[in-house]
């Protein structure tokens, strides 16, 4: 027994930081919802607290369930979570615009929050007796699939916001697994080329107007830190060709693909699937409203229930998506520092819950929640500030909805499940 | 457990990664607090100016309605300001003190302008929907505007809204053919909405308006505005995204503004019934006139006259909005026996001098029916010229036994009777052509059967339907005897500055397949209706050679007949078609042929084109009449 597993039985500072998050979560939810006097919303406090009450009990379910238990059953989760899509898809409520929701027995929940959980034990599951090296593609195979499924699945809903999320959330365990940063790199290289390539056509399009070969800059520079990357790490020959090869044909057939075969609607289709802002009245509309709420927080805020909820009220989804922008409203650029603080003290906490356990697989379903949940926040705040499109995913502890709640409360159950039961695996 | 060498390596590489992921997550924080000092400290003072109580709006710029012009660039649709007191519903905290100060106001007659009733109905309604103005008084006059306007400090939330509303110049004389604008209804909102429409937008109804309704209404704009605490804009905001509205295009008719005006003063008032008058060489449509008809100016005023208005025309039996011109469908009666001497005449089994066997006594006998001519003194023993000038029945009655119904129905479709023209303009009928089998079909439910003795009905015309645009387009395509065109309104679209947008050019309906001499035939029977012992003498033009038919057609027992007359001039080449639609108004030739007549004689007495061909057809005679002036 070393001194450090003993004293560190129940992560009390891990619970402490999960209730005060969730506490000014409800203030917020309330704040922005209060001025209700009939309507859906005039339960959602209310509703909020129910919802963190129940993940309070899934939190003490998780905890005191042995480890063995989620890996024994991680694709059995996995799998579950699939038939969630799969059955949402076909049978999926329409709900403002998205087919997100399914109903099960009277209760509607999001098969998308549940996908991320399967997929966190699917992958923590298949890593924790194998290693990731890009010397060996077939390594890849079986996690791609992995991430592919209910990456494929949840696109087609159509939730971009949360594919990728589920995607960002594979990186950092792929790099727990084994691979190094540059590998990461070059695994990733493909996906920066296209996006960094697709720039100046967007550009173009957009406001009709070329700067010329100023535009291909980012795209150059990148692909020269490739090469200089590939240079130095000296991979394999086929490898190497294989990036290059990779690289030049993604940003290739951006091009071709753009100018060659896309429709002008087409390319609108695309551009308002990426970007939903394009249209200031819909979700354009929404990020000028909250970046003025924020802005007009100024550095003290306008002070708990002062912000200028009528017009906020054109906000839909201030109570959910967007419960950023009242933070910042009413807190000031001191509240969102404080809540950010608090956050990344979340997320320090948490990936060093790692030092304390050897598990392999312990670890990695740790460095996935922990990841998730960090993506989530930067997703959403940059949302809110204006640095993204709107892709509508919700910040955890702080959006009201039920799904995520419980998704938040499954993975802080990991988190001191980790710590509780360490030895026990 | 002793501390070996890999359990200290594992150890280190857990810590190494751990913290690498932290600092990855405080990298990305970072840019979010750079974000908000940005935002919450730099540009502060902007986001706090705009985030005073509804300091910023989101604006419709509303794009303005294109206009429509006749042919000759005469003015027919144009827009007006129009002024409307409004409520903004969330800035009202207290309503009664703004309500009693809104009774204060006295136009300078000394007459309360708002009545308390009102006021209220128009808070409450405008509560549905907080964030939009809602009207409380439309279409105000100045005066009221800038009262309000003074007023602003003690009437806050209280604004005045500027709208474009629909003006027509020729009012009712040009209902039909424009159409109305209406405002869209809340049932019907939805699915507009997609299409840009917001609450509150018209939406042409009929006609023209209805027809063209996308390429009138332009495009909407937007912008974001300032506007201080009483609502009152400071305009817009910099870097805010703006889109300008896109006018809509202006229309320019093929209708000419003098003859659609005297289409209509011609035109009965106590009557219902059709006019229509097109140019038979390209299908233009010069006129056209549905009685009765309705002011659509009625329908851009204040509501409150509005749905007055709307009640007696909706709930008017004589359907005022329906456009007689293209939906009313009429029995054609004697106007056919043009198409039944041209399918004669056609298929080789009738010729210019082909007598029937049976002359005229007034009635005909078939089987056990006997079948009366309109003229029970009879005609006597008539060539194809005669029959055609003096309607007689018995001749037709043969005819149609004579050449049975697939050839008559062949000449109708040839001359595009029984499908619609295709005119641009919303709710043609197709009208219908009689013949065994349509008819066993239309009446299986009665259980009437096709009988030979309906082929004589068939060829004077008493069992099919036509509608008036039809029967102007027959007369036209008689007339030009080559093409039938299609009969189209809308010349050209233009965009503000003038540059032609879109065009439309004239499209052959029906290529008909008619000889020179069959032509010069059919010319002959049309010319000498209308001389003296004719039946269409009253449609006469002088200087002009008028070719026409006149029909009476038989409606319900015991009704007056409906006046038809169809005609066109000059016979030889003609430049205007006119047909004439007047419900039981009695005969064609005595009813009809007047108001057709009337049309065509303005037409060649004052119209550029008219007076020049009258002019060369008629070479002035010196040494009969020398003018005093030469």
């Amino acid at each position: 027994m070393s001194e450090i597993q003993k004293k560190s039985d129940f992560d009390v500072i891990l619970v402490l930081l999960a209730i005060t998050l969730w506490t000014i979560g409800v203030f917020l939810v309330f704040s922005a919802t209060h001025i209700y006097d009939s309507g859906p919303l005039i339960h959602s406090t209310r509703n909020q607290i129910i919802w963190i009450s129940l993940g309070a009990i899934v939190i003490m379910t998780i905890t005191s369930i042995p480890t063995r238990f989620y890996y024994s059953f991680a694709y059995v989760f996995y799998g579950a979570s699939l038939m969630l899509l799969l059955y949402g898809l076909f049978t999926g409520v329409i709900s403002k615009g998205a087919e997100r929701w399914v109903s099960i027995a009277g209760l509607r929940i999001q098969p998308s929050e549940f996908a991320k959980i399967g997929l966190l034990l699917a992958l923590s599951r298949y890593f924790s007796t194998k290693t990731i090296s890009l010397e060996k593609l077939s390594s890849f195979i079986i996690p791609g699939f992995l991430i592919m499924f209910p990456f494929g699945l949840i696109i087609k809903q159509p939730d971009l916001g949360t594919a990728l999320i589920l995607c960002l959330m594979s990186v950092p365990m792929l790099y727990w697994a084994g691979l190094s940063i540059v590998e990461l790199f070059l695994l990733l290289s493909p996906g920066l080329s296209l996006a960094l390539s697709a720039i100046p056509l967007i550009l173009t399009f957009t406001f009709k107007t070329s700067s010329g070969i100023w535009e291909a800059i980012p795209w150059g520079i990148f692909f020269v830190i490739l090469c200089a990357v590939l240079y130095l790490s000296r991979p394999r020959l086929p490898l190497l060709i294989g990036i290059v090869v990779i690289n030049l044909f993604t940003a290739g057939i951006t091009t071709f693909a753009w100018n060659g075969v896309l429709q002008d609607y087409q390319k609108k289709r695309i551009l308002s699937f990426i970007n939903p802002q394009m249209d200031p009245t819909g979700a354009g509309y929404q990020v000028i409203q909250s970046k003025v709420a924020i802005g007009s927080g100024a550095i003290m805020g306008k002070g708990y229930l002062k912000g200028t909820q009528t017009r906020l009220s054109f906000l839909p989804e201030q109570h959910t998506d967007f419960i950023f922008s009242v933070l910042g409203e009413q807190f000031g650029l001191f509240g969102c520092i404080a809540i950010l603080i608090l956050f990344l003290l979340l997320v320090i906490r948490g990936y060093t819950t790692t030092q304390y356990v050897k598990n392999r697989f312990t670890n990695l379903v740790i460095v996935g929640s922990v990841s998730l949940l960090a993506f989530h926040i930067f997703a959403n705040a940059s949302m809110t500030l204006g640095m993204m499109p709107v892709v509508g995913v919700p910040l955890p502890f702080l959006s009201y909805g039920g799904s995520f709640t419980i998704t938040i409360a499954i993975l802080l159950g990991f988190l001191l499940n980790a710590r509780h039961s360490k030895q026990d695996f | 457990m002793p501390r070996s060498s890999q359990f200290l390596d594992e150890q280190q590489e857990r810590t190494t990664k751990s913290v690498r992921l932290c600092i990855v997550v405080a990298v990305l924080f970072s840019v979010l607090a750079v974000r908000l000092v940005y935002l919450q400290v730099i540009q502060a003072d902007l986001n706090i100016r705009l985030s005073r109580e509804n300091g910023m709006q989101q604006h419709v710029i509303k794009a303005p309605r294109g206009l429509i012009f006749d042919r000759n660039g005469q003015v027919l649709a144009r827009n007006r300001p129009s002024y409307s007191i409004c409520v903004l519903p969330y800035k009202i905290k207290k309503r009664l003190p703004i309500i009693n100060n809104l009774l204060k106001i006295h136009d300078s007659r000394g007459k309360a302008v708002f009545d308390s009733l009102e006021l209220i109905q128009g808070f409450q309604l405008a509560n549905h929907r907080r964030f939009d103005p809602g009207r409380l008084k439309e279409d105000v006059s100045l005066e009221i505007v800038s009262i309000v306007e003074e007023h602003s400090m003690e009437l806050p939330g209280i604004i005045v809204e500027t709208e474009s509303r629909r003006e027509y110049t020729l009012g009712s004389k040009a209902f039909h053919v424009l159409g109305y604008m209406s405002e869209i209804p809340e049932t019907q909102f939805d699915s507009l909405k997609n299409l840009g429409y917001h609450f509150g937008d018209v939406i042409g109804k009929a006609g023209i308006e209805r027809q063209y309704e996308e390429i009138l209404r332009g495009k909407d704009g937007q912008e974001f505005i300032e506007v201080n605490a009483y609502g009152k804009s400071l305009g817009p905001i910099a870097n805010m995204p703006r889109n300008d509205p896109v006018p809509g295009g202006n229309m320019y008719l093929t209708i000419d503004y003098n003859i659609q005006k005297v289409t209509a003063d011609s035109f009965p008032d106590t009557l219902k019934g059709a006019v229509v008058a097109i140019d038979p060489r390209d299908g233009a449509v010069l006129a056209m006139y549905s009685s009765p008809s309705v002011d659509p100016n009625i329908f851009s005023a204040s509501a409150q006259l509005r749905s007055k208005n709307w009640g007696t025309i909706a709930l008017d039996p004589a359907l005022p909005l329906n456009n007689r011109t293209i939906s009313g469908t009429y029995t054609p009666g004697s106007t056919f026996k043009l198409v039944s001497s041209a399918a004669g005449l056609l298929s080789g089994k009738l010729s210019q001098d082909s007598r029937m066997p049976t002359p005229c006594h007034g009635s005909y006998r078939l089987g056990g029916r006997v079948a009366h001519c309109w003229d029970p003194r009879g005609h006597g023993s008539l060539d194809l010229i005669g029959a055609v000038k003096q309607s007689c029945d018995v001749y037709f009655y043969q005819v149609g036994l004579r050449l049975g119904d697939d050839i008559i129905n062949n000449a109708a479709t040839m001359f595009g009777l029984g499908s619609p023209t295709g005119i641009d303009l919303p709710g043609e009928k197709s009208g219908w052509l009689s013949g065994e089998a349509e008819y066993n079909k239309k009446f299986a439910k009665r259980g009437w059967v096709w009988t030979r003795g309906l082929l004589m009905d068939m060829a004077i015309g008493q069992t099919q339907l036509v509608t008036p645009i039809q029967l102007a387009s027959l007369i036209g395509g008689l007339g030009n005897g080559h093409e039938v065109f299609r009969p189209y309104l809308m010349k050209e679209v233009r965009s503000m500055d003038g540059m032609v947008i879109a065009q439309q050019s004239p499209t052959i309906f029906k290529k008909l397949s008619l000889d020179s001499s069959i032509i010069a035939t059919l010319h002959k029977a049309l010319y000498e209706v209308m001389t003296a012992g004719g039946t269409g003498g009253r449609a006469n033009v002088p200087g002009v050679k008028v070719g026409g038919k006149t029909g009476s057609a038989e409606t319900v027992r015991g009704d007056r007949t409906h006046a038809l007359f169809m005609g066109c001039a000059p016979i030889d080449d003609p430049v205007i078609a006119v047909s004439a639609v007047l419900e039981n108004a009695g005969h064609g030739g005595s009813v009809a042929a007047p108001v057709a007549g009337a049309v065509m004689r303005y037409f060649f007495a004052n119209i550029p084109e008219g007076k020049q061909i009258v002019a060369a057809a008629n070479p002035p005679k010196p040494d009969k009449n020398p003018k005093p002036n030469q």
